[in-house]
């Protein structure tokens, strides 16, 4: 049973010496009282370590259960993607080898177009390392103006080798990402490419671009190494 | 006395009786109920355990999906409605965890780091937390944004009053009534941990 203001009080540190000393004196003697100003300073001490998000707590989403089937149905508002297939884009990829431009991959692989001369004159998107493996890396993704192609230019980026290759991510979730291609990073760790964009950027979040195995999963590794910042 | 009165206390324990109730009859708008009562409180605690809003969108689906195919798992006498579905959310966010890849991480989640999957100490801390934010989600606002002034902002009574254009004294019983709603509403709620 609670005890009232007095104990609130001296939660708050709001009591003077004297009120103090009783409302001590009062905890020394009884064991109830003790346990509630213990159990109050649990209380206070979540309250002063709580995220911003706990004092704010965001939106949940509309509860989407089909009862009568007993299962969670889709949300209206969510975009399932699958990844994109490797092969979809063979014939692009034996065009960027007579490019002389790399792109790797294993049991099939991705498309890389060399950046050509012309400016796509679209929107441009930052994007800034989200990762202690590339630091310095940084980089920008300009839409061409019909927003069927993108041009990638980063930096900082460390070089790649035979095992591993950076790829390019459209990315709400770690479950809703579309791969937009891969390459490769030379000694400068500086790459430039010109990618077919796999959906409306509309559709997403992020432009991500991760660190991969040659060998790995064909999803995201989880390794990110730079990121826009959220385009909606 | 700012707790929770006797009547107040029986009616809250009639309200989570019958809503438990007709969770256990199938009654379609029984998960509705719980969900308005405590959906904010699961998710939000799924975004700030799981680190990214989408995937905890999917979560809280299956929450709530096992809340009803389970509701006869649900005992009134081992705890109340808010702990059972926050244990639920517990399991399944750590299952998806154990199940998925490394995740990228969303940046713009600013605050919502992700809890270590293996530290459960972590995990029980984040629980309290979502205890201690739905109590102050049943507590009149102006209460809950004292309190919030003076834990997250760090800001003395004083300031608050200067802030606020309240006066000091107002202030002052605010928060102390105030904070004893919110320790009556986690009382509630079987208190903390």
């Amino acid at each position: 049973m609670r005890r009232g203001n007095r104990i609130d009080e001296y939660l708050l540190g709001d009591l003077t010496a004297v009120e103090l000393k009783e409302i001590e004196g009062r905890a020394s003697e009884d064991p109830a009282v003790r346990r509630e100003i213990e159990d109050g300073k649990a209380v206070v001490a979540v309250l002063s370590s709580m995220t911003d998000t706990a004092w704010s707590p965001p939106e949940p989403p509309p509860l989407a259960l089909d009862l009568g089937r007993a299962e969670p149905v889709a949300q209206p508002d969510r975009r399932r993607r699958q990844r994109q297939s490797w092969f979809d884009l063979t014939p692009r990829f034996a065009a960027v080898c007579a490019a002389s431009l790399i792109a790797v991959g294993i049991g099939g692989t991705i498309a890389v177009q060399q950046l050509s001369d012309r400016d796509p004159g679209g929107p441009t998107v930052r994007l800034a390392s989200v990762s202690s493996i590339d630091p310095q890396a940084a980089g920008a993704v300009k839409l061409s103006p019909d927003g069927k192609t993108a041009t990638v230019t980063v930096s900082g980026l460390k070089p790649t080798d035979r095992d591993r290759y950076y790829e390019m991510w459209l990315l709400n979730s770690n479950r809703d990402l579309v791969s937009a291609g891969g390459f490769q990073v030379g000694s400068d760790g500086r790459a430039k490419v010109t990618v077919p964009m796999p959906a409306s950027m509309d559709d997403y979040r992020y432009f991500d671009i991760s660190l991969e195995k040659a060998k790995g999963d064909p999803g995201h590794s989880g390794t990110s190494v730079v990121r826009s910042s959220a385009l909606t | 006395m700012a707790s929770l009165s006797g009547s107040e206390r029986r009616e809250r324990t009639k309200k989570e009786s019958k809503l438990s109730r007709d969770l256990r009859r199938r009654r379609p708008d029984a998960v509705d109920r719980l969900y308005a009562e405590y959906g904010s409180s699961t998710f939000g605690f799924l975004v700030s355990m799981l680190g990214d809003r989408h995937t905890a969108e999917d979560v809280q689906q299956q929450v709530f999906l096992e809340a009803w195919q389970k509701a006869d798992s649900f005992d009134p006498t081992r705890g109340s409605l808010l702990n059972w579905l926050l244990m639920i959310a517990r399991s399944r966010a750590i299952d998806h965890m154990r199940k998925r890849r490394p995740d990228p991480v969303d940046p713009s989640l600013d605050g919502h780091a992700t809890v270590d999957q293996h530290s459960d100490g972590a995990i029980d801390r984040l629980l309290e937390e979502w205890r201690v934010s739905h109590a102050l989600a049943r507590i009149p606002k102006d209460e809950a944004e004292l309190l919030k002034m003076r834990f997250y902002e760090d800001l003395s009574q004083s300031e608050i009053a200067s802030r606020t254009g309240i006066p000091l004294g107002t202030v002052k019983m605010r928060m102390v009534v105030g904070l004893g709603r919110l320790r009556s509403e986690l009382e509630m709620e079987g208190g903390l941990a």
